[in-house]
């Protein structure tokens, strides 16, 4: 690799589920004036990417799937300050799970050229899986390191990365090689806002179209992306329990059978 | 005041109007609900409302006001409740509008770089939903992220940024009111300037709540920056004073400038765990496009050498200048949660700048002089100084001799012709300096009131010293 | 070419598909008809709701029956740390079980390690009728590369039908990359796992749009089924010691050095638990009368493996420190079990609460705002019901401990 860090990062456009409401009397996802926001999670990654490049100098691209109107998060992240983007957009993409995703992302990455890392958010905040990045690695066959909390040296000379993951029991400290992907906790640092200097420079982004037709040009299986591609399938969607407006009050005339019978309970719910 | 007393219960026909209005799940009686909303973040004694009601629209508080003014009702707005000096505190009862749930943004005009909210909705969120757009909302109190756009209203809030960007007042262009007879109405326009008629919206920001009920605002943003912040400690306050001095009159003129003293930042290291030399010193941010704010970032440290700094460092990445800041925003809660037991008021006047050094160096006299345990810090750029004042809660002695630091610095600020409060508002606490403050003009003020609300039902026990 | 197909003869232009839509993809045209566009995502929602069948997939609908399945038994993946086995695996094997009781296959376990044999028959003692055991010194430590490698070398190998993981950090880590490397499908976080009693196949079900709705899914044509399953959605099983089952021991087909990626240190968590990230809280209210009254919950919450929190009100008084403060001005919090214990529920304090999965609420006064939003109270002294809870607790736990 030539001068500094050839960084990919992975973005999703995603509705603001923070701000879905469910409709009282149907019960139903109140979707009008849901914004369409950056997977929050993503901006870490880029922050991640543009702090690397700092240091170490080098580039920082932006990729995503999705329809045409995802190119305005491709956009937001150049705000932030990555050098690039490109969109996959084709109606070939359409409903693909995970796997499928992961597939077209690959190829993407794959025509893109040689890279160091590759960076992803922990989830998206729709799907909330968390599978598409180490099936990206997967897929392009480099090492994958989830819940990074801290990226503690890399070294693009060495072709050398090492970092923290935060794990239910604790911190590991983890080497691997590059090239590399890494999906990054929100521990890891403080995205910045866009600043006018890169709203300039998003305004006068070019940000490529690539289709079906363009990966397939470079070796992919048209087979292998959408719904086509996806070996899941969703069957059916519909509305969780609605909580209580009430609270259920147990009788505590005797204090040790009410103790008893909330237990009961809360192990049914499954909190305990 | 022409209200009419408060029993400590709302009598039924009252309850029965507003529950019709608004709906049970809207109005509450409750011990529990009555006292969260019974006291702000100052230390003046708490007082709980008759009633609780959460509105939900203009035309529902239009409605209750017109009954509360007929039927002359005190009516209280309460928004984030994060004020410092008790202006939302429900003193004679009465009906408590919690506005906190009107918290949406009702509009971005991107082009125009304006924002249309409700008044509940907090400062850090509405800056957070607006950073994709590259717009922010500058005036950002240190409490702002618990601080609400209708509070930072009622009060012409500020902070850090107040010497660069101005206050709340120079951003508001247009507002909705409802007035205490119910009336709903606009005033402003959504422009950047206009000379037409009289300026009832600068008369409305900052009237604490007591000349109608703010329930839509139209803002100005500005574009989010390029920053970088830097940190300079200095040897002596009067090192520092000078430097101060110099970048003030000299510039170029930062951000933020912001003085800590050695106490405040011995109070933070301990709550924070950071590690802050125990020195006098300076907190700047420096906004703009890159080079010019690392021309503004050599220049300032220029002075600051010059001015005998012991230490200069500067951060960039936003992780960078947080951890910087963070000593800063969380002065008030060190001194607060550190010395529990301890009421820590904090004075928050403003000098002309160039007395600024003076009026810590005269706070320090006092302190010694009357024995009260005090530390600094504040926005040096734009001469308003906060002193934490420590007194033990149950110690009369020691309360009564804090109160007596307060009034002799305050008294002292205006002497040389400065404010008693530069952004927490009157309230209850400095009603005590209005005559001294504002003179002859304390009776147009008064008019001005009665004009507005002749019953005197808004917010009353505010603002007004309690003469007669 | 659009997933959806609408027969614009049939469709009265009722708008129910659109309401039901939760990513936006339809609209009426100016005939007034519906019309989808490129975000549709085949998740069916709007075929349900369509009063005049006016809506197919004829793509999806394409799916072949599922192929004549040779591949058979389900399995599940058994986490071990440092020689520990983790209990979210023995909550999947009992569920692994049900499920294979329903297919009437067998249920195996897979053990990866370094002197893991005590784990495998553990697995045995959980359920498992077989254990497929790869131990060496390679897998010491849980890495994806070589765990993924060897997982889908079993997988390969023995060809189950479902592979079940629990979705700890490191299961979602290797379920991702095993998953891709077999080309079969994945389903993550699933709160419920069934079988369909016609089709055979595993039914997925799992939150998604930050969980406000719940979507099935199935994996129709590839081996194996893929899932996995978060902790304390299902129950641990009892073991049984005297169980017997066939431990299959393999041999891992990579070596160490064409493992790049090497563990160098593992540091472990402090003993106390965050306040944020804890999933259950023990909280403290105005009830709790003084610093001392804090000790009843803090044993609870011992129990419990929680953390404490407190109002404003006792932090105020000086009765616990302000770290362990919720609410408007301390922090917000959303764990699955919320205990209030003498807490009024004053706004403040919801506002740092309210998202939590479940509220329990304690308290003397049952006019109290708090029981307005809890699930389930109890109306009494705190001092006489924390203890009862807490034995209560005790015993269950005690009795299911791993």
């Amino acid at each position: 690799m030539g001068n500094g860090l050839r960084i990919i990062v992975c973005i999703k456009q995603v509705p603001d589920t923070t701000e879905v409401e469910i409709d009282p009397q149907r019960g139903t996802l109140i979707r009008e004036g849901v914004p369409s926001i950056i997977n929050p999670f993503d901006t870490y990654a880029i922050e991640e990417g543009l702090l690397l490049r700092e240091r170490l100098g080098g580039e920082v691209t932006g990729i995503s799937m999705g329809p045409p109107q995802a190119e305005e998060v491709l956009r937001e992240a150049i705000a932030m300050g990555c050098d690039g983007a490109v969109l996959l957009s084709d109606p070939a993409f359409a409903g693909a799970d995970t796997w499928a995703t992961a597939y077209a992302l690959a190829r993407a990455i794959h025509r893109m050229g040689p890279f160091d890392l590759i960076l992803c958010g922990r989830q998206a905040i729709d799907g909330d899986t968390g599978q598409v990045g180490p099936g990206i690695a997967s897929q392009l066959d480099i090492s994958q390191l989830t819940y990074v909390s801290k990226i503690r040296e890399i070294d693009p000379e060495r072709q050398r990365v090492c970092v923290e993951r935060l794990l239910e029991q604790g911190r590991e400290i983890v080497e691997g090689p590059l090239p590399a992907l890494l999906t990054v906790l929100k521990d890891i640092n403080l995205p910045r806002a866009p600043t006018f200097m890169g709203m300039r420079r998003a305004r006068r982004a070019q940000v490529p179209v690539w289709s079906a037709s363009d990966l397939i040009a470079d070796g992919a299986e048209g087979r292998f992306f959408g719904l086509e591609g996806s070996p899941t399938r969703v069957i059916k969607v519909f509305n969780p329990p609605q909580r209580e407006g009430q609270a259920e009050i147990i009788d505590a005339q005797e204090v040790s059978k009410a103790a008893g019978v909330l237990v009961q309970k809360l192990l049914v719910d499954k909190v305990i | 005041m022409a209200f009419r007393q408060s029993t400590g219960t709302m009598d039924q026909a009252t309850l029965d109007f507003l529950t019709d209005l608004l709906g049970t799940d809207h109005v509450s009686v409750s011990d529990a609900d009555r006292d969260a909303h019974s006291q702000d973040e100052s230390f003046h004694r708490p007082h709980r409302p008759d009633v609780v009601v959460w509105p939900e629209n203009a035309q529902q508080i239009s409605s209750i006001l017109k009954y509360a003014n007929e039927h002359r009702i005190p009516v209280t707005a309460w928004s984030g409740g994060s004020s410092l000096e008790g202006n939302p505190i429900p003193v004679k009862g009465g009906i408590l509008l919690a506005l906190y749930r009107m918290d949406e943004i009702i509009e971005v005009r991107e082009a125009d770089r304006q924002v249309v909210v409700q008044p509940g909705i907090v400062c850090d969120e509405l800056n957070e939903k607006l950073a994709r757009y590259g717009l922010f909302f500058p005036p950002t109190p240190g409490s702002s992220d618990v601080a609400t756009i209708g509070g930072m209203v009622a009060n012409n809030a500020s902070g850090m940024h107040a010497i660069k960007y101005g206050v709340t007042k120079d951003y508001v262009l247009e507002l909705e009111v409802v007035l205490p007879d119910g009336r709903i109405i606009r005033m402003g326009r959504p422009v950047i300037k206009s000379s037409s008629g009289y300026d009832l919206v600068r008369l409305f920001v900052g009237s604490e709540g007591t000349l109608g009920v703010v329930t839509e605002i139209t803002l100005r943003l500005a574009l989010v920056p390029e920053r970088m912040a830097a940190v300079a400690a200095f040897p002596s306050m009067e090192a520092a004073a000078q430097a101060i001095y110099e970048i003030n009159r000299y510039g170029p003129i930062p951000a933020a400038l912001e003085l800590m003293d050695p106490q405040i930042i011995r109070l933070v290291n301990e709550w924070r765990g950071l590690e802050l030399a125990e020195a006098p010193t300076l907190v700047m941010e420096f906004h703009g496009t890159p080079d010019g704010i690392a021309q503004e970032v050599e220049l300032i440290r220029e002075t600051c050498e010059y001015n005998g700094c012991a230490s200069f460092h500067m951060a960039a990445s936003p992780a960078e200048r947080a951890r910087l800041w963070e000593g800063r925003k969380e002065a008030h809660n060190a001194c607060k949660y550190l010395n529990p037991g301890c009421s820590a008021e904090i004075g928050d006047l403003v000098v002309p700048i160039s007395h600024y050094a003076e009026a810590v160096a005269q706070a320090y006299r006092l302190a010694e002089e009357l024995g009260v345990r005090i530390a600094t810090f504040g926005h040096a750029g734009d001469g308003n100084m906060h002193v934490e004042m420590l007194a033990q809660a149950d110690d009369a002695q020691e309360q009564a001799r804090a109160e007596e630091f307060n009034v002799r610095l305050v008294l002292w600020a205006l002497s040389v012709g400065g404010t008693a409060t530069g952004e927490h508002g009157i309230g209850i606490g400095k009603r005590q300096f209005m005559r001294e403050e504002h003179g002859l003009a304390l009776e147009l003020m008064k008019a001005i009131k009665q004009l507005f609300d002749p019953q005197g039902i808004m917010n009353p026990g505010k603002v007004f010293p309690d003469e007669e | 070419m659009p997933l959806l197909e609408i027969n614009r003869r049939e469709c009265t232009g009722c708008e129910a598909c659109l309401e039901a839509c939760p990513f936006g993809a339809l609209a009426l045209d100016e005939d007034g008809k519906a019309v989808v566009n490129e975000l549709c995502t085949a998740c069916r929602a709007c075929l349900d709701v369509c009063p005049v069948d006016a809506l197919s997939l004829p793509e999806v609908e394409r799916v072949a029956r599922p192929e004549k399945d040779t591949c058979q038994g389900v399995w599940v993946w058994i986490e071990q740390f440092q020689g520990q086995p983790c209990s979210i695996s023995w909550e999947m094997l009992g569920k692994g079980k049900e499920l294979a009781e329903a297919r009437s296959t067998t249920l195996a376990a897979c053990v990866l390690g370094h002197g893991v044999e005590g784990i495998a028959r553990e697995a045995i003692a959980y359920g498992a009728d077989q254990v497929f055991l790869i131990d060496d010194p390679l897998l010491s430590v849980c890495r994806t590369q070589p765990y993924a490698r060897c997982l889908a070398q079993l997988a390969r190998m023995y060809k189950p039908e479902i592979f079940l993981l629990g979705a700890s950090s490191r299961g979602r880590d290797l379920a991702g990359a095993v998953a891709t490397e077999l080309h079969t499908g994945l389903t993550a976080d699933c709160t419920a796992l069934d079988i369909d009693p016609e089709t055979s196949l595993l039914r997925q079900t799992r939150p998604a749009f930050g969980g406000n709705i719940m979507a099935t899914i199935i994996c129709p044509n590839h081996r194996p089924q893929m899932a996995t399953v978060r902790h304390r959605v299902f129950e641990t099983p009892h073991p049984d010691p005297l169980r017997q089952g066939e431990i299959i021991g393999e041999q891992p087909l990579l070596s160490e050095d064409e493992i790049a990626v090497k563990v160098l240190e593992f540091i472990p968590q402090k003993e106390e638990v965050n306040l944020t990230e804890a999933r259950v809280i023990v909280a403290g209210g105005g009830g709790v009368g003084g610093a001392e009254g804090f000790g009843p919950l803090r044993e609870l919450a011992r129990v419990l493996g929680g953390a404490v929190a407190a109002s404003r009100r006792t932090v105020d008084e000086g009765w616990i420190p302000y770290a362990h403060q919720v609410g408007q001005t301390g922090r917000t919090v959303r764990p699955d079990l919320y205990i209030a214990c003498g807490i009024s529920g004053a706004i403040q304090h919801l506002a740092g609460m309210r998202t939590s999965r479940i509220i329990v609420a304690i308290n003397k006064d049952p006019d109290a705002p708090i029981f307005r939003i809890a699930q389930y109270g109890i109306v009494g002294d705190l001092f006489q019901v924390v203890p009862a809870l807490t034995e209560a607790f005790r015993q269950h736990l005690s009795a299911s401990d791993t």
